[in-house]
């Protein structure tokens, strides 16, 4: 500890605010996993904090398999496995070219290779709503609008600065003389990055996993302008059910979708919790 | 003649790095490219392997142009500054890795390296990781690293300088006995003056992108061809007096206002002008103390007065003033001396260089 | 020279891909769409040339300077609450070690979820049958009144306190990290002289996150001109229009009302809004990284 607070008062005064925020940062969790273990009747006549009399699963069983979204009544389920079906293509696209990227720019440096790094910096930084109509446009010329592997592409496309400047940012504290070695050693460009810098990569792999997952995961823009309608990514699913409603509101049932589409993340948050704070790093230190 | 580099020349930008570089290099030597930072030593050696293009003039290897070559082409092998060996690879794989490259097959990679292995008596590393590694191991697998390519250079690029002293000599003292081993040409580039001298066969001062003097080190410890140069090299540095030189008689006499040294046997590179100023150079080991009792022939003496006292273990350098001289010696640190008395030291003429004070080459 | 070149080749083939999504996809489409909003697009994009038109209806109408000043109202808390709070518990926790690790995973939780469920949570929490609003009325407070959602004035507010709950987590990680690597002499020092803790942070600690406080306020920034899902999720837009954001006009008017040029042009406002933010801290930057 660097000091510590000598009067009680300021002590007791400072954990309790702490206290006060960690109740104030939980509660929206706690209500809606307590939601969803309640029985419809059980919410519609107790309050939003009370602990469930009886807990089901009921809420969690409809929402995964039988929940309504317009007229199509299927559950998340379907729409959970598109998005796995759209993610991982993309991120393992998005990885690939960054770290390459990354390489290339770091060890294989040139004004052409400075200039795009920039390019792609200055440009993480646009809003997607100035790229909507150019490419609805391409996605329709090309016609691949609406379909899977339309929002595969687009989500490459996207992540490609982010993963870029990942790879970048940590490639550069690698010492040069190992690529000089490996140089010498008459390899190739693409040999040293396969033999020599991939091996080294973990770190900022799990990183960029994390970064590139929940960016594609959590995406709502993409997946409302160019999912299908019947089928699109699970953000824009979820906001579907819940406002799918005939007659009462199935509450239970709408927070076990909100829950399951909250859990990917989540539980990648706790388990690799560390990377995260990691990427939160990384990510905020931008060129 | 292994390595000849002609009229080289490189540039960063707008600053040139290397200004018309003439070298030399014999077969089986170890020669040793010393200078401060920025002076372009490692420059030079990222050109000869090939890690960085000329601006103009030429490399080549036993006769072969390989100026234009890509570095993989040339033969050439390094060690780099830390080493440098793949930290995701065991020792075995970072030596036979330029094999793998080479598309070797797996059999003959084994054979090379055990072969390579043998010799460097690191046969029980070999599946070990760069960071299971002590320093003098990574030495020797940096080494082996380069052993394996058969190479027809091997260039070092101060492998040595992030050690601690004590691993350093211990480095030094192996390197020695692997060039002697092994009859290999090495260059090896440092900064540090003690380890060039230590190393040699023969050492290349270079400044500001250029190569000041050529020579073994006893050569360029005894006859610097200019102050620069006598100046960089030896431990304590060498003592600098100005004075005049004055024809008398006959006799050529370093003149000033404590001094009348006869410099008639010096060899000068063309005759001395009457008059003329000059800086002397002379060695901490040619100011010999003297005692009263014991004068030689009179004016090559002197009495100073002892400013400062400096131990280093089993000598002292004492350090003397008298009016504005100022100049060191070694003594045994058993001698009783103090600061502020006099001693009597005597000049000994053999090996003293001249230079010229204004552009300071050995006249 | 034959290797160098054919690396060079081959150096370049390897980053050309991502030199088409630089100039096609990200400032080819940028410069297309700008110039989208000095056309008469509608529901289709057209090439003819109207000059300013939709930029002058844009700044003559009451609905979209409602959206641009909510975008401030927004920002404002949205960025003074998360550096306010977020500063403060970075503070706490640096003084205390061992329960800090509980708490900040505690605080920075949200920033894992997305911005729809982040929306959805509160709309939950917010909703006056079944939310707050009910929990406090069932306690005895029969007049509690706390339907903010369904409040033209305030709605934005709801969007901008969720959006902070969302954050805060991520200001408190950037600056507990800055404040780990200050020099733990300093803080003796002061101790020595006996200055106060809060003092401390005031006048010592925080002039030397400066940085870190600059890389906040630009990720902050950067948030805020581009909120979209938070407000679709939290209170569609509404009620009506009160709690619209300038993302949410913008694709409104893309997709809805078929006027791509209107759209694009407020589009273009939201890349100039956060252009005036980041380009002054990217040459900041750039001017003392040359130092």
């Amino acid at each position: 500890m660097k000091t510590y607070l000598r009067q009680p008062l300021g002590w007791a005064l400072a954990h309790g605010v702490l206290f006060l925020l960690a109740l104030y940062s939980l509660v929206p969790l706690y209500v809606m996993v307590v939601a969803s273990f309640k029985s419809l009747d059980e919410i519609l006549h107790s309050s939003i904090i009370a602990w469930p009399m009886l807990w089901t699963t009921a809420g969690w069983e409809k929402a995964w398999s039988s929940a309504c979204t317009g007229l199509v009544c299927t559950g998340i389920k379907p729409y959970f496995l598109e998005t796995m079906l759209i993610l991982f293509p993309a991120m393992v696209a998005a990885i690939v070219i960054g770290a390459l990227n990354g390489y290339l720019m770091s060890f294989w440096r040139s004004r052409g290779a400075d200039i795009l790094l920039g390019a792609l910096i200055i440009g993480s930084f646009i809003p997607l709503q100035l790229f909507l109509i150019p490419l609805a446009i391409t996605m329709q010329k090309l016609g691949i609008f609406g379909s899977t592997f339309g929002l595969i592409l687009i989500h490459t496309v996207y992540g490609v600065p982010l993963t870029t400047m990942l790879y970048r940012n940590f490639y550069v504290t690698l010492p040069p003389e190992l690529v000089k070695a490996a140089i010498v050693d008459g390899a190739g460009v693409f040999k040293i990055f396969r033999s020599v810098i991939v091996p080294m990569s973990a770190p900022i792999t799990i990183v960029a996993v994390i970064l590139v997952f929940g960016g594609i995961y959590n995406d709502y823009l993409f997946a409302l302008t160019f999912g299908e309608p019947g089928n699109k990514p699970i953000m824009a699913a979820v906001l579907n059910i819940i406002a799918t409603q005939y007659g009462v509101a199935e509450h239970n049932v709408n927070m076990a979708a909100v829950m399951i589409s909250a859990l990917p993340t989540l539980l990648i948050f706790l388990i690799a919790g560390r990377f995260f704070v990691m990427g939160l790093a990384h990510g905020s230190v931008k060129g | 003649m292994s390595l000849k580099v002609h009229n080289l020349r490189k540039s960063f930008g707008s600053t040139t790095v290397l200004n018309g570089i003439d070298l030399d290099v014999q077969q089986g030597e170890l020669l040793v490219l010393l200078g401060a930072s920025g002076c372009g030593k490692s420059t030079l050696l990222h050109c000869i392997a090939g890690l960085e293009t000329i601006a103009a003039g030429k490399i080549l290897i036993k006769e072969n142009e390989i100026h234009n070559l890509p570095p993989a082409d040339r033969n050439v092998a390094m060690v780099f500054q830390n080493y440098a060996l793949y930290p995701t690879m065991t020792a075995a794989r970072n030596i036979t890795f330029a094999l793998e490259c080479e598309g070797v097959s797996k059999s003959d990679q084994r054979k090379a390296l055990s072969r390579i292995a043998g010799l460097l008596k690191i046969q029980d590393l070999l599946d070990r990781k760069p960071r299971q590694l002590s320093g003098g191991q990574r030495q020797r697998v940096a080494i082996g690293r380069a052993l394996v390519r058969e190479p027809d250079i091997f260039l070092m690029d101060e492998p040595m300088s992030n050690l601690d002293a004590q691993l350093r000599l211990e480095m030094r003292g192996e390197l020695r006995a692997l060039h002697e081993t092994l009859g290999a040409t090495m260059i090896f580039v440092t900064h540090d003056q003690t380890e060039a001298m230590s190393l040699a066969t023969r050492i290349a001062v270079m400044d500001k992108g250029q190569i000041h003097q050529i020579g073994t080190p006893y050569d360029l410890y005894y006859y610097p061809s200019s102050r620069f140069v006598a100046e960089f090299i030896g431990t304590p540095p060498i003592n600098l007096v100005s004075g005049t030189l004055r024809h008398i008689d006959d006799l050529t006499i370093f003149q000033n206002d404590h001094l009348h040294l006869d410099l008639t046997s010096y060899r000068f590179s063309k005759p001395p002008q009457d008059g003329s100023k000059v800086i002397m150079g002379i060695r901490p080991e040619s100011v010999i103390p003297t005692t009263p009792a014991t004068l030689p022939g009179g004016e090559t003496n002197l009495e100073m007065t002892i400013k400062d006292v400096e131990m280093t273990g089993g000598d002292v350098f004492v350090h003397l003033t008298k009016g504005d001289m100022r100049v060191t010696t070694r003594m045994p640190s058993s001698t009783n001396i103090r600061a502020g008395n006099q001693l009597d030291i005597s000049f000994s003429l053999e090996a003293v260089s001249l230079f010229d004070p204004i552009r300071g080459i050995r006249l | 020279m034959k290797g160098y070149l054919q690396q060079r080749f081959v150096i370049a083939a390897a980053l050309a891909p991502t030199v088409l999504i630089a100039v096609y996809f990200i400032w080819g489409f940028g410069a297309a769409t700008a110039y989208l909003s000095f056309t008469d697009s509608g529901f289709l994009p057209s090439t003819k040339l109207i000059g300013l038109l939709h930029y002058q209806k844009l700044f003559s109408s009451a609905r979209w300077w409602n959206t641009y000043g909510n975008m401030f109202i927004f920002g404002g808390i949205y960025l003074f609450g998360c550096l306010g709070i977020g500063i403060t518990v970075a503070a706490m926790l640096d003084q205390r070690s061992h329960s800090a690790i509980v708490y900040r995973t505690i605080y920075l939780y949200p920033i894992a979820m997305s911005l729809i469920i982040t929306g959805l949570a509160w709309q939950w929490v917010l909703s006056p049958t079944t939310g707050l609003q009910h929990f406090v009325r069932s306690l005895g407070f029969e007049n509690f009144g706390l339907n903010i959602l369904g409040s033209s004035e305030f709605a934005i507010y709801a969007v901008a306190g969720a959006a902070v709950w969302h954050s805060t987590g991520l200001v408190i990680v950037l600056f507990l990290a800055g404040m780990k690597g200050i020099d733990t002499d300093l803080w003796r020092a002061a101790r020595i002289d006996r200055i106060p803790i809060w003092r401390t942070y005031t006048s010592i600690v925080l002039p030397q996150l400066r940085s870190v406080l600059m890389t906040a306020i630009v990720l902050l920034s950067f948030n805020v001109v581009r909120s979209f899902d938070i407000v679709v999720a939290l209170t569609k837009g509404g009620p009506g229009r009160a709690s619209e954001l300038p993302a949410l006009y913008a694709y409104d008017f893309y997709f809805v009302r078929g006027n791509i040029g209107r759209g694009s042009a407020a589009a273009v406002i939201m890349v100039v809004s956060i252009m005036v933010i980041v380009l002054p801290y990217l040459l900041y930057e750039l001017r003392s990284r040359k130092q």
